[in-house]
């Protein structure tokens, strides 16, 4: 086990190493110009390129990435060009809400989809599968900004009962006001990922129920539930978590939109503010975030896996 | 009669049809046989002749609900499990009546130790708690002959070798003292060393815990060594029993008398060709209106090609279904 995990956090390392010369390159490399957008039309050629000698924006690109890399290495990934803050200020603003939303709105993919493929699965070609597999194609179809617009136009408009926009934290205003402001985006997020999360959990629930081991297990006399829930589904759970987390991936990466149409001060706009005003240390910093969010649920999940499922255990030994 | 003799599983007329996209499959027709207290039964028969379906429709594993609709009686202890509810049936299973299966590695659920999967029937049958079952799961590993029993019951399927892995699956399936072992080719997965260790372990319990057992296998040569009556199918139906010795010295069905034939001995003149029973086993569904081996057969008659025969009581413990049996033994 040990020797398992000393592979993946050295893989882990390589990873990181070549996203960030990945992220460096990629962002000096689109069109447009920080110094140029920071000073505005008015601004003369010269005092664009004096500013561009400033930010150190002159030297050349490699020279320019080790001086980031030597700092970010130190923990300090520079200063945001348009907000008076740093990177790490900055992103530590934003993150706790989209984490919050992508953690919520995971829970209650999980708690919807799961059962339901489950049951999909132990109903397999009956009306009730047939039926759950259509509306998860269904769903799956759908993109989240309509269930976001829906759910605001019902519950925020028609009722009136859920306020449709902005964020309250949990220490200042309390569990059930932060709730309140998040329910709808929550819900507009789990359902995107849950019709995945159910074609996924049924589709592994029903190859594991066709395995011998079920029929042994049967045959010891075990209910039809604790077979389903014990037996096949520890077997189904490990090509259920794969999805689960690229799920949560992209729940981190992707909530820029829904988190626009709440007006959640979250990464996502963040992200979409940084990369219009080409704020190069901001995008740097976030790009490294999310794919370290990424990397971190990859490597989590990688862990899981052994703790499931004893066989990789062993092949992590050799 | 004696406790030995006295009759544990009595199957009668059994009909297991199942549904398919291409509409029903009749996969036993009328299947009869018994097992007696403490006796061993030999199931014998090619694949897809019907034996592992015999053994699944006594324990009543298939999905009854859109998979398979049963006929005739199934009497264990007298009281006809067709007649059961699903609850009940669980009483049976795993308690009453175990089954081993053929490949062990796959019949283990492989993210379970050894000492959970043998436990776990123990919990539910007798209400042992956890800990209790775990002492005596190592118990029924070292019964098994499973070297480091208290090793092994931490052990995944996957760390065991094939002949551990069919210990620990009779383990398991004779932790609650089962009145009837139904073993599905228990010993087909395995090299011969191992199968003769199985085979002789299976008689060691059978001859300690007093269970009948009920042996499947497509092997005679097992069936020679262990088993005291055999039964033999053929797509779906009992076409000859008998004690084992009348069986294998004088058969009476062309089928039986094919398949002992078959059975290469040290002797064979390895510059001759094996014998085989010509041609092969029909599909289901296809069998025509006569006896259901006359294609195959080389004794067959017009009369075999239009009427079906009946299984006949032909005295001395033996059953055979054949029309022309009696000719067919003089030859």
């Amino acid at each position: 086990m040990k020797k398992y995990v000393g592979k993946r956090i050295f893989s882990v390392i390589v990873t990181l190493f070549v996203l960030s010369l990945f992220i460096f390159f990629l962002t000096h490399s689109t069109a447009g110009d920080p110094a140029s957008n920071m000073l505005g039309s008015d601004a003369t050629e010269e005092q664009v390129e004096q500013l561009r000698e400033e930010l150190g924006l002159n030297d050349p690109l490699l020279t320019q990435y080790f001086n980031w890399i030597a700092d970010a290495l130190k923990g300090d990934f520079g200063d945001s060009y348009f907000r008076k803050q740093s990177v790490i200020e900055a992103i530590g603003e934003c993150i706790t809400p989209t984490l919050e939303l992508a953690l919520y709105a995971e829970i209650l993919a999980i708690i919807i989809s799961i059962p339901c493929g489950i049951f999909a699965a132990k109903k397999k070609g009956a009306a009730t599968d047939l039926g759950v597999s259509a509306f998860a194609l269904v769903g799956l179809s759908v993109p989240c900004f309509i269930y976001g617009l829906l759910l605001i136009l019902y519950f925020g408009v028609d009722l009136g009962v859920l306020p449709v926009s902005g964020y309250k934290t949990i220490e200042e205003y309390g569990t059930s006001e932060h709730f309140s402001y998040m329910v709808l985006p929550i819900i507009s997020l789990a359902l995107t990922q849950a019709p995945l999360l159910t074609r996924i959990t049924r589709s592994s629930m029903v190859e594991v129920l066709s395995l011998d081991y079920i029929k042994t297990a049967k045959a010891k006399g075990l209910k039809g539930t604790t077979i389903l829930t014990k037996h096949a589904f520890r077997n189904a759970f490990n090509t259920i978590l794969t999805v689960l987390g690229q799920s949560i991936g992209s729940l981190v990466a992707g909530a820029a939109v829904i988190e626009t149409l709440f007006n959640i001060p979250g990464m996502g706009q963040l992200v979409v503010n940084a990369v219009l005003k080409r704020d190069y240390p901001l995008i740097q910093g976030l790009v490294l975030v999310i794919s370290l969010v990424y990397i971190v649920i990859n490597f989590t999940i990688d862990m899981l896996y052994g703790v499931i499922d004893p066989r990789i255990r062993v092949s992590g030994k050799s | 009669m004696t406790e030995k003799n006295k009759e544990l599983l009595r199957v009668e007329n059994l009909k297991t049809t199942f549904k398919t996209v291409r509409g029903t499959v009749t996969s036993i027709d009328g299947v009869s046989f018994s097992v007696g207290k403490g006796e061993i039964l030999g199931v014998v028969g090619e694949s897809g002749c019907g034996k592992s379906v015999t053994s699944q429709s006594i324990m009543r594993l298939y999905d009854e609900k859109k998979l398979v609709t049963y006929e005739g009686e199934i009497f264990f202890n007298g009281e006809n499990l067709l007649e059961y509810s699903e609850k009940q049936m669980r009483t049976i299973r795993g308690n009453k009546i175990a089954m081993i299966f053929q490949d062990a590695l796959s019949s283990l659920n492989p993210v379970f130790t050894l000492g959970e999967q043998i436990s776990e029937a123990l919990m539910l049958h007798q209400g042992m708690k956890k800990k209790e079952a775990m002492v005596k799961a190592e118990e029924m590993l070292r019964l098994t002959g499973i070297p480091a029993p208290e090793k092994r019951v931490k052990c995944y399927p996957h760390e065991l070798s094939g002949g551990m892995r069919q210990r620990a699956m009779i383990a398991m399936a004779l932790c609650c003292q089962p009145e009837l072992l139904i073993a599905d080719e228990p010993t087909t997965a395995l090299d011969v060393t191992i199968q003769a260790q199985i085979l002789e372990l299976i008689v060691k319990l059978n001859n300690t815990l007093d269970m009948g057992i009920m042996l499947i296998t497509h092997d005679l040569g097992v069936v020679a060594q262990i088993c005291q009556r055999v039964i033999i199918m053929y797509l779906g139906q009992v076409v000859e029993e008998g004690k084992i010795d009348d069986i294998f010295d004088n058969p009476k069905h062309p089928y039986t008398m094919g398949l002992i034939k078959s059975i290469p001995t040290l002797n064979t003149n390895r510059k001759e060709p094996l014998y085989m029973i010509k041609g092969t086993v029909p599909a289901l569904g296809q069998e025509g209106g006569g006896c259901r081996f006359c294609d195959r057969c080389n004794y067959a008659t017009d009369k075999c090609k239009n009427t079906p025969p009946e299984i006949m009581d032909i005295g001395a413990n033996r059953k055979v279904r054949c029309h022309n049996y009696s000719e067919i033994t003089k030859l």
